[in-house]
């Protein structure tokens, strides 16, 4: 079985969309957690590459073995089901309360019954410090709490594989090292895309690689 | 003299260029169609708990809601038209068709068309900019990369729930307005009671009970169907919110039209056959 969950190799952007300048290869092992340092221009079109969205423009992207733009709408929404991802914007239903934002992927994509999911959306929320906010829609939620709920519902899907695209941009220092170790405690492997200068997150982090118009490299 | 010059091959390149966006869309949409009917064929079994949770609150919006509107233009529309149809039948001497007149034009014919009218306007603009809001928040694409397909989500309620929700208003509408016709020969036409019900007995049938719920599910399946794919099809930009809802209202009133005219032909092959 491969060893590296992802593997971008010469991809310079996605196909369609302006190209980036240098060309991007990554590859992040099982087990790690890989930290990418660069601005929201960029971090999007990462996610949406490693989640099938698009089809590079140069390059391959593999994550855990298949290249997913390639996949049938059936095969990617069976791929995305292995990974637990939170991205910018939250995208936490408007209409939904944050208990609710979490059950329902639950009962959607892991196929859990409703009384399961809520009882994990219960544990998770409570973990995460967000049982006061359970029953708020996230309109009314302060930006942090609207980050941390976006982050505990990645986290209650249980998958060994997390993607987050500057998942704690609001949140402060403290809250931040509590929130990550949670992810690190709880998923095997990571790739966190963030647009934080701060060295924070990189106590985490097996691997940091700073993106920016000088090309994609490890951070000194 | 001076000559003014028309660029044709101009003008002909933007019809064209139009009529090519609008086969494309109607392509999409039909492609949408199949989308649904796998996203239905794969629902997850769990999911029918919320499923049946979320066509509750679709028909109460759709349906319940909309009954106060609908209550008081079939009682206009309907004391209108039957009180204008029996003058002329009085005029001309043929009172006996007024039944037929009324199953005709009222039951099978305005009943479903106004209710799939009022909620094209009242729920499909909702559901139409919903989605699209949905889409430029970044909730579709939140859902999509943890596996959940926003069809059975967002989609496969909204379709049962309005088309459930039209067959309801359209009888509904029909009820109505045959008691505003009523009400209204009964005070300007003085015609009695007894007499306006027998030329109903006479005009209508059970088969009109089931053109009209037919009707009402293949009008609220359809509308529904296409705001949801207006919808879900918005650009992320805010402005794609409003060019959703335009599309959405637009190509579904396109389609109670085009439906009520296969209706139609329809129903001329079936009787004279």
């Amino acid at each position: 079985m491969d060893d590296i969950l992802i593997r971008l190799a010469q991809v310079q952007g996605e196909k369609g969309s302006a190209r980036w300048e240098r060309p991007v290869s990554l590859e992040v092992p099982r087990g790690t957690l890989h930290l990418v340092k660069t601005r929201s221009a960029w971090s999007a079109p990462l996610m949406r590459l490693c989640l099938g969205f698009s089809e590079p423009a140069t390059g391959t992207v593999h994550v855990q073995g298949v290249e997913p733009w390639a996949l049938g709408r059936g095969d990617a929404h069976a791929l995305r089901r292995t990974m637990s991802t939170a991205l910018e914007p939250d995208g936490l239903v408007a209409n939904m309360t944050v208990r609710m934002n979490l059950i329902t992927p639950l009962v959607y994509a892991t196929g859990l019954s409703t009384d399961e999911a809520g009882a994990r959306a219960d544990r998770t929320l409570d973990v995460m410090h967000l049982t006061m906010w359970a029953q708020t829609r996230p309109a009314a939620l302060p930006a942090e709490v609207r980050q941390a709920a976006a982050l505990a519902r990645a986290l209650s899907s249980q998958q060994p594989l997390m993607l987050l695209e500057n998942p704690l941009a609001s949140v402060d220092t403290r809250e931040t090292r509590r929130l990550l170790s949670l992810c690190r405690a709880q998923c095997e492997t990571l790739l966190v895309a963030t647009h934080r200068k701060d060295s924070i997150l990189h106590e985490f982090a097996d691997a940091v690689w700073e993106w920016d118009d000088d090309g994609f490299r490890v951070a000194a | 003299m001076a000559t003014r010059e028309i660029n044709i091959t101009g003008s002909f390149g933007i019809i064209g260029g139009r009529a090519r966006g609008t086969g494309t869309e109607v392509l999409e949409a039909i492609q949408f169609v199949g989308a649904c009917a796998r996203a239905f064929a794969s629902l997850p079994k769990n999911a029918r708990q919320l499923s049946w949770r979320s066509l509750y609150m679709q028909v109460r919006f759709t349906a319940v809601d909309a009954m106060p509107i609908i209550f008081g233009l079939s009682l206009l529309i309907g004391g209108l038209v039957i009180a204008q149809a029996h003058a002329q039948a009085v005029r001309w001497g043929v009172q006996q068709a007024l039944g037929p007149i009324v199953a005709t034009v009222i039951v099978r014919l305005l009943g479903p068309l106004f209710a799939a009218i009022i909620v094209v306007a009242r729920s499909g603009t909702a559901v139409a900019s919903e989605l699209a809001t949905a889409r430029v928040m970044g909730e579709v694409t939140a859902l999509e990369a943890l596996g959940v397909d926003p069809i059975q989500l967002m989609v496969l309620p909204r379709l049962v729930g309005a088309a459930i929700s039209v067959a309801v208003l359209a009888l509904y509408f029909d009820a109505i307005a045959i008691t505003g016709g009523l009400v209204s020969t009964l005070t300007f036409a003085h015609l009695p009671p007894g007499d306006y019900m027998e030329s109903l007995r006479l005009g209508l049938s059970g088969s009109d009970v089931i053109l009209v719920l037919t009707k009402g599910a293949a009008f609220g399946l359809g509308t529904a169907l296409i705001c949801c794919w207006a919808g879900l099809r918005a650009e992320r930009t805010p402005a794609a919110i409003p060019q959703s809802v335009t599309r959405g209202v637009v190509f579904a009133m396109v389609y109670v039209f085009v439906v009520t005219m296969v209706f139609a032909i329809a129903e001329s092959l079936w009787t004279t056959s």
